[in-house]
């Protein structure tokens, strides 16, 4: 029975194996330069699929694509600004750390948690 | 930073206890009486210390290492380990015993570490990875880190040293509370009558690019006055913020029953060499000694 199925397990990797990852940009985000020089981004909202189901049958058309926007902030800009595709989780932090002189144990800690809040919104996607 | 034998090294230092490591191993995990080294997103060393009261038996603690290690890390063995001579050399004044544990990943050489003078028990362990030249280093220093351990101080001055930060602190400031955010740290000490908490802020530029150090001074500390302070600075831009005493007999009694204290300073400052703001507050609800102040706040600074 689906209710009781097994939740299934996110595979564990090290944090040397996690850091050694390339953020990748999704390329369906287009970001827009302010006028402060930081970055806004604008991506499609997934909708759940029984949400556009309903849509569609009370509505009689298909749901119009919905975007979201989030509006970055100065240094949340110069990390989105380092993700290349090419460059891994900690040449970012290496990056970011040298630019604002900032201890590496404290960049990587939020480096790694602004990656993961993009990923989480489905604004980045990770390679090995 | 110190330099020996070509190879750059720091202090580290936290509630009471001192040694010098090299200086690219960074501090992973900070607790009260807690430190976890690491080095490359790897644990190097681990320190975990206590004051004893009454009899101490390094037996008994090996046992309870042992049975916490089986239940915690399952595969983990621990067995005795000789400590070699030079180890001994260096911790002469100190009753040390050795261990060694092999795990999945790591293994590990560990000491229960007693110093008879302070009656402090610290449980040091070097993690060794077999496929790292990392190891070789270690190897090679192990020795002079543990020469380099202190637990105890003979001038009553504590160094308190992790991540960038730096300062000594007499023996009875007692740490309060303590959290290490990615771009604000704080650290809060009880003196019995004041209460000192140091921060530091980073990256300055960033922060100070909206407002200036006055504006972000007064944000953070909303106190009655607010001056810069130039006689004192060293060049260096400098904020002093103040909150007085009610005049008022009731309100002072009112905020002595809230145990609220009645006299709070704070003093900001910008390092822009460093890209940091440091700052120092006190709060009391007996006048501030502002020697004792200036003095700690000329301790205060950025490795």
């Amino acid at each position: 029975m689906a209710l009781f199925k097994k939740r299934r397990e996110h595979p564990k990797i090290s944090r040397d194996k996690a850091l050694s990852c390339k953020p990748v940009k999704n390329f369906q985000v287009t970001e827009t330069r302010l006028e402060a020089g930081t970055v806004m981004l604008t991506y499609p909202a997934g909708t759940r699929p029984w949400v556009a189901e309903l849509i569609k049958r009370f509505s009689g058309a298909a749901q119009k694509p919905v975007t979201k926007k989030l509006e970055l902030d100065t240094l949340g800009s110069a990390v989105w600004d380092l993700l290349d595709g090419n460059r891994s989780v900690k040449q970012v932090i290496r990056e970011f750390s040298k630019t604002y002189r900032l201890h590496s144990t404290e960049a990587e800690m939020s480096v790694t948690q602004f990656l993961r809040q993009l990923g989480k919104r489905g604004l980045i996607g990770f390679r090995e | 930073m110190i330099s020996k034998n070509g190879q750059s090294w720091k202090e580290v230092g936290w509630n009471g206890i001192r040694l010098s490591v090299p200086l690219f191993w960074e501090a992973g995990r900070v607790g009260e009486r807690y430190i976890l080294l690491e080095h490359d997103a790897f644990p190097v060393l681990e320190l975990k210390w206590s004051n004893i009261r009454g009899k101490f038996s390094t037996e008994k603690h090996l046992k309870r290492l042992k049975s916490d290690y089986q239940k915690q890390q399952a595969g983990q063995i621990i067995s005795p380990w000789v400590i070699p001579k030079e180890w001994h050399d260096v911790l002469k004044s100190h009753d040390i015993t050795g261990f060694q544990w092999t795990g999945n990943l790591f293994a590990g050489k560990g000491l229960i570490i007693f110093c008879k003078d302070c009656r402090c028990a610290t449980l040091l362990q070097f993690y060794e990875r077999r496929d790292s030249r990392e190891d070789e280093f270690i190897s090679i220093h192990k020795e002079e880190i543990l020469s380099s351990f202190q637990d105890h101080t003979p001038n009553g001055l504590y160094l308190w040293s992790v991540f960038d930060i730096r300062t000594m602190l007499p023996q009875h400031f007692k740490l309060l509370r303590h959290s290490f955010s990615p771009g604000a740290f704080e650290l809060t000490f009880d003196t019995g009558i004041y209460q000192v908490s140091f921060y530091r802020w980073s990256p300055a530029s960033v922060i100070l690019f909206e407002s200036d150090l006055r504006g972000f001074a007064e944000k953070v500390f909303p106190f009655k006055s607010c001056r810069p302070v130039s006689e004192l600075s060293d060049g260096v831009e400098t904020m002093e913020l103040e909150s007085f005493p009610p005049i008022s007999f009731w309100r002072k009694w009112r905020l002595k029953l809230q145990k609220k204290p009645i006299f709070k300073w704070a003093r900001v400052w910008h390092i822009p060499g460093a890209n940091r703001i440091l700052a120092v507050k006190a709060q009391s609800d007996k006048p501030l000694d502002f020697e004792l102040l200036n003095s700690i706040c000329s301790e205060y600074g950025i490795i």
